[in-house]
């Protein structure tokens, strides 16, 4: 890669670290992993720059590559980390107190495999359509609407008692 | 409840969004240091690369190594340029039950007390291991675990696992396993309090002929694989510990049958469960990446670099490649990597010759299943799942493929019986 391509992809990631960050902290539950996550990808990213930007859509590559690199790479090393190092206290507490109770909610999708997290990230985040995220995961629509039904499922059954337990004991 | 959930989940996940951290000082140079080491990685692995074609050259084995499909590059499951043609067509198939009438095998939809069920395992002729579904408002299989000969009546529970204190609803997880005339499996459960605390899954094993279930381990806080396997007397599992990301650590675990202590299993580290009951592979992109037979010790190459994802029997890996939805699958020999021209998350079954998956229809508001026959070639598919019709059922988790009949039965095609 030449040093307009360098300038080029350091000035899209410079523009684009932020959205990302935000995606892969919705994505993983948690600020170390999402930098981990972007990061990775962006460095992707920079290995295809030139064939990907000259397509057109190189946030498109990326968010892509962040979403099945959660899940396919790292899937199998699931909650363990992320269960055990919740946000930080001092940003967490303080954002997520203004989302009204909803902190429960937060905590019962860290509690959700990588790929059913994904799927309501893409769905109820990026608000994309079942189609989309399939393409988006590699995955057969089919799979989505399973991993979907299943994550729903599985809030409807946690969601009541974390909402309530977990927000009082973290503010405690 | 489902609207009121889904439009918080949107109003939650938008308001963590908010409150993420921006990136750090740091955040660039880190990017430019990850392309670094990936450039360094890939260098490496093209040396390596011809050096095991210098080696194979010189043990005298040209002809397998002079053919244009036999060798993918590194990093490039679809391998040279006879790989990336499409090998297998979705116009080429035929409905399943035209392709192998035997290996069909229909069951009533539901068992005899009105309980939906996945279906387990067909362990001979009409005797069916099954797992009876929750109720109605859940999705998948409960922890309840039968034996089943509809032709005779009702089925016989061979261990239901009683909830735990603080656990939630309790779940079937992943694939059991028969063997040594035992089954076993796993189920999963929710914290209803403490939820940090992680995961909770336990290992269960019963006797086929007859006698209590019994529980042989509960792991928590680590995250164990969705599949468990009976080999030599003992119950097996893969455990994830997972420390850092980047740092894939599984191990392999075992309990006797008959109970006793969990140990680890001797160089079993950086291993994961197949579906192929008996056999692991090494996890992720470990290198070199290998098949290990668990009954006898042996080991075998495997070569799935370059798979964002993959399962692999003893012959055959079939995965995706990143940014193409078109599974490949690669012979273990090297012999052939082949390409479908169709969309379909493709797995392997319980017969090392064939793989199954679900399939998008490129048109039409439905998906699919579909069979392949390895060994001869031969495309078959199940009907549509429409929206409409859809179930949730798990039965690519027990590599068998099922379907709902109009008539209120249920066809399944067992890829064993399958010549």
């Amino acid at each position: 890669m030449d040093g307009d391509g360098l300038d080029t992809l350091d000035l899209f990631v410079r523009n684009r670290a932020t959205a990302l960050l935000r995606y892969g902290y919705v994505l993983t539950g948690n600020p170390h992993d999402a930098a981990d996550l972007a990061q990775e990808a962006l460095a992707r990213l920079g290995s295809r720059w030139r064939r990907i930007s000259e397509a057109g859509d190189p946030e498109a590559y990326v968010r892509t590559t962040m979403a099945r690199l959660h899940i396919s790479r790292w899937r199998r090393l699931r909650r363990e980390r992320l269960v055990a190092e919740p946000p930080d206290r001092g940003y967490s507490e303080v954002g997520l107190a203004r989302i009204d109770g909803d902190v429960g909610l937060w905590h019962a999708l860290a509690a959700l495999p990588a790929r059913q997290r994904a799927v309501l990230v893409l769905r109820y985040y990026e608000q994309r359509s079942d189609q989309e995220i399939a393409a988006v995961l590699g995955i057969a629509r089919v799979t989505v609407r399973s991993q979907a039904a299943r994550a729903l499922d599985k809030l409807r059954a946690t969601w009541p008692n974390a909402s309530a337990g977990t927000l009082t004991g973290r503010t405690a | 409840m489902t609207a009121k959930l889904e439009s918080e989940l949107i109003r939650t996940l938008a308001a963590a969004a908010d409150v993420a951290p921006g990136p750090a000082a740091t955040f660039l140079d880190q990017v430019h240091g990850r392309q670094r080491q990936r450039e360094r990685r890939r260098a490496g692995l093209v040396v390596a690369a011809a050096a095991a074609v210098v080696v194979t050259v010189a043990a005298g084995v040209v002809g397998v190594v002079g053919r244009t499909t036999a060798q993918p590059q590194p990093g490039s499951p679809t391998g040279g340029p006879t790989a990336s043609r499409t090998l297998m067509r979705l116009a080429d198939a035929r409905p399943a039950e035209q392709v192998w009438p035997e290996a069909l095998v229909t069951l009533p939809a539901r068992l005899p007390d009105g309980r939906a069920y996945t279906l387990i395992r067909i362990l001979s002729g009409r005797r069916f291991l099954v797992a009876a579904k929750l109720a109605e408002g859940h999705s998948g299989p409960g922890g309840e675990v039968l034996l089943w000969e509809p032709d005779r009546g009702s089925p016989r529970s061979l261990g239901n696992p009683a909830t735990p204190p603080g656990i939630g609803t309790t779940r079937l997880f992943g694939r059991p396993d028969v063997g040594d005339g035992y089954v076993a499996w796993a189920i999963e459960g929710e914290r209803e309090v403490d939820a940090d605390r992680g995961e909770y899954q336990e290992i269960w094993v019963a006797p086929l002929a007859g006698g209590p279930a019994r529980r042989l381990a509960v792991v928590e806080r680590a995250a164990i694989e969705p599949i468990v396997h009976i080999v030599d007397g003992h119950v097996y599992w893969a455990r994830l510990e997972a420390s850092h990301y980047d740092i894939p650590g599984p191990a392999l675990f075992r309990v006797p049958l008959s109970g006793g202590r969990v140990t680890q299993v001797p160089g079993g580290r950086g291993y994961v469960l197949m579906r192929m009951p008996g056999w692991a592979n090494t996890f992720g992109d470990a290198t070199p990446s290998r098949l290990w037979n668990l009954a006898d010790g042996t080991h075998r190459p495997a070569d799935y670099r370059g798979f964002v994802e993959y399962e692999c029997s003893p012959s055959w890996c079939v995965g995706s490649v990143e940014g193409d939805r078109h599974w490949v699958v690669r012979r273990l020999d090297g012999g052939r990597t082949l390409r479908v021209d169709f969309v379909a998350r493709l797995f392997t079954s319980y017969n090392e010759n064939i793989v199954m998956g679900l399939l998008e229809y490129p048109v039409a508001d439905g998906d699919g299943r579909v069979v392949w026959d390895l060994r001869t070639g031969q495309l078959g598919t199940g009907p549509p799942i429409t929206n409409a019709g859809y179930t949730g059922d798990t039965s690519d988790a027990m590599s068998t493929l099922s379907w709902l009949n109009p008539d209120g039965t249920m066809t399944v095609l067992d890829p064993r019986a399958i010549a």
